[in-house]
């Protein structure tokens, strides 16, 4: 088969195309990072990340659900108004 | 053409380079007949025309955030290894971290997480984080190496964090959770302090804080744990997570925030034997001495929060306003804050152990004569103190004066004043020299005196005296 007889080749482009993806940054400057600072600072960029979208998406189901309930508060107030006005007449 | 090269300088020839600037390769300052340049070598000039030309030093510059330079090439001859010569502005006085108080260390952290936002939206990192970046301008923290920028590799961590923590963050918590005088740490470990020392040092309660947490005692445990690693870390580090990091770095900057305490000296005009009066007369009579010097900068010793700094600072003078007070200095920063002052700058200075050379040869960073002299001296409710607290003979404290100051606005206050009985009440009196001849006598070896006052309602004297040319 065609596939087995490239296979080798395949492996090899597909390894390198990985590579590619998760190819490794060498972090070099005329500091020293410190690899320990490296990988601190990463989890607590996740970490930051992910409280930043948590918030992000608590806000955006707490807008919403305040929007139904000031809605309701105010068809109920609305009601509420008519059968004020009704009794008056 | 040649006749034209050769009318130029050569940057070798009777320049002096900066002992402070040969770390970074990406180029060093020196000074040539009295004026301050800034050498950039061809390894920094891609990023330099990047932070050129998209804008971001326009930006930084014109905010206030980064110190001015103009590029002055034509002037030298230079070398293949020259890229650019720069002509940075100068600042008046170099103060290092370890002489600044809280908010002023604090101050200096967030104009730095400032500075490092706006380089990621111009699409360049910096690439140290060092609080020796930072000088104080106008009252206000500056950046002042141009040269700290670097081109942004997408998905690359902050190489400065280390640095950043290390600057910044551990001489913070520190001072919050712990002592206020323990910013003098930065002054024996010139790469900020150690992570671990700080995690060690720090109460349990910080565990608490998710940002000590993270960034020092968890950040310290790492360090240890990766120092034997032998392979180069490899990480991908995308962009929104580095903004996310910035960020927060930001707000555990913004929220240390010290308790209020009382001071040493925070309360002295209160307990001294000074009527309202003559506080105000001693005051007319500095502005008085002051008005005859007409004196480009003042260094007030011992200035508490900066009361008599004041006089000098409200009528244009630069001053420096020295106390070995933490708080006093604190106090001090944030009034100049409120008023706006641009004149003043306070500072952290124990003048019985003043901040030496240190780093490199001790030459890194200068020692407080060094960095002089200046033109006048106010050394107000001051002689006392290291006389009798650290038992200071008058030739002492006249000689070292001497090479500090062209001129000297001094006051002597006699063993019958109560703060002097204060002094000497727990202790023997073995100050048998201390008294107004003695002090006139030794003085006069090293000045001359100009004038002589009695501030009227007290028996201390003011004198106002110029150096004398050995």
């Amino acid at each position: 088969m065609k596939f087995f007889k490239y296979q080798k080749d395949f492996i090899l482009v597909l390894f390198l195309s990985l590579l590619m993806l998760i190819e490794p940054l060498i972090v070099k400057a005329y500091i020293d990072a410190g690899t320990g600072s490296i990988i601190i600072q990463a989890v607590i960029a996740f970490i930051a990340v992910i409280i930043f979208y948590f918030k992000f998406f608590w806000r955006k189901i707490r807008d919403f659900f305040r929007y139904f309930l000031n809605k309701y508060k105010k068809d109920k107030d609305n009601v509420e108004t008519d059968l004020i006005d009704e009794h008056k007449q | 053409m040649n006749t034209n090269n050769n009318n130029k300088n050569s940057i070798e020839c009777d320049s002096v380079k900066i002992a402070a600037s040969f770390r970074d390769p990406s180029g060093y300052l020196f000074i040539k007949k009295g004026i301050l340049y800034r050498n950039i070598t061809q390894s920094y000039r891609k990023h330099y025309n990047y932070a050129k030309e998209s804008g971001l030093y326009k930006s930084l510059i014109d905010d206030e955030l980064l110190i001015s330079h103009s590029e002055i090439n034509d002037d030298f001859k230079t070398s293949s290894e020259t890229y650019k010569i720069l002509r940075p502005e100068r600042i008046s006085f170099i103060s290092y971290p370890y002489e600044w108080c809280f908010s002023e260390l604090k101050d200096a952290a967030l104009l730095t997480l400032e500075i490092q936002k706006r380089a990621i939206e111009a699409n360049m990192i910096l690439k140290d984080a060092s609080a020796f970046n930072i000088q104080f301008k106008n009252g206000k923290p500056i950046f002042i190496d141009t040269l700290s920028f670097e081109k942004y590799k997408e998905d690359s961590p902050w190489i400065g964090y280390r640095q950043f923590c290390q600057h910044f963050l551990a001489p913070l918590t520190l001072m919050k959770y712990k002592d206020l005088r323990l910013n003098q740490f930065l002054r024996i470990f010139i790469d900020g302090i150690p992570l671990d020392l700080t995690s060690s040092l720090l109460p349990l309660i910080t565990m608490i804080s998710p940002s000590t947490l993270f960034h020092i005692h968890l950040h310290a445990k790492s360090q240890k744990r990766f120092s034997t690693r032998k392979k180069s870390v490899s990480l991908k580090m995308p962009r929104r997570n580095l903004i996310a990091l910035i960020d927060n770095l930001k707000s555990a900057v913004n929220n240390l925030r010290l308790k209020k305490q009382d001071t040493e000296w925070q309360n002295y005009y209160d307990n001294t034997n000074y009527s309202s009066d003559s506080f105000l007369k001693k005051k007319k009579i500095i502005s008085e001495f002051l008005n005859i010097i007409k004196p480009k900068n003042v260094w007030d010793l011992g200035a508490n929060t900066g009361v008599f700094s004041r006089i000098a600072s409200d009528i244009g003078i630069e001053t420096i306003s020295f106390d070995i007070d933490p708080l006093a200095v604190e106090n001090n920063y944030l009034e100049i804050k409120k008023r706006n002052d641009k004149n003043i700058l306070p500072l952290i200075l124990d003048l019985t152990n003043p901040s030496p050379g240190i780093g490199w040869g001790n030459e890194e960073r200068m020692s407080l004569e060094k960095r002089g002299p200046t033109d006048t001296v106010l050394a107000l409710a001051l002689v006392h103190h290291l006389a009798i607290s650290n038992n200071l003979p008058f030739k002492k404290i006249a000689e070292y004066f001497s090479k500090l100051c062209k001129n000297l606005i001094i006051e002597f206050i006699p063993k019958t004043d109560s703060q002097v009985k204060h002094l000497l009440m727990t202790r023997k009196d073995i100050f048998t020299h201390y008294y107004e001849k003695k002090f006139e006598e030794e003085f006069k070896k090293y000045f001359s005196i100009k004038l002589k006052k009695d501030i009227i309602g007290s028996e201390r004297k003011l004198y106002l005296m110029c150096k004398k040319e050995l």
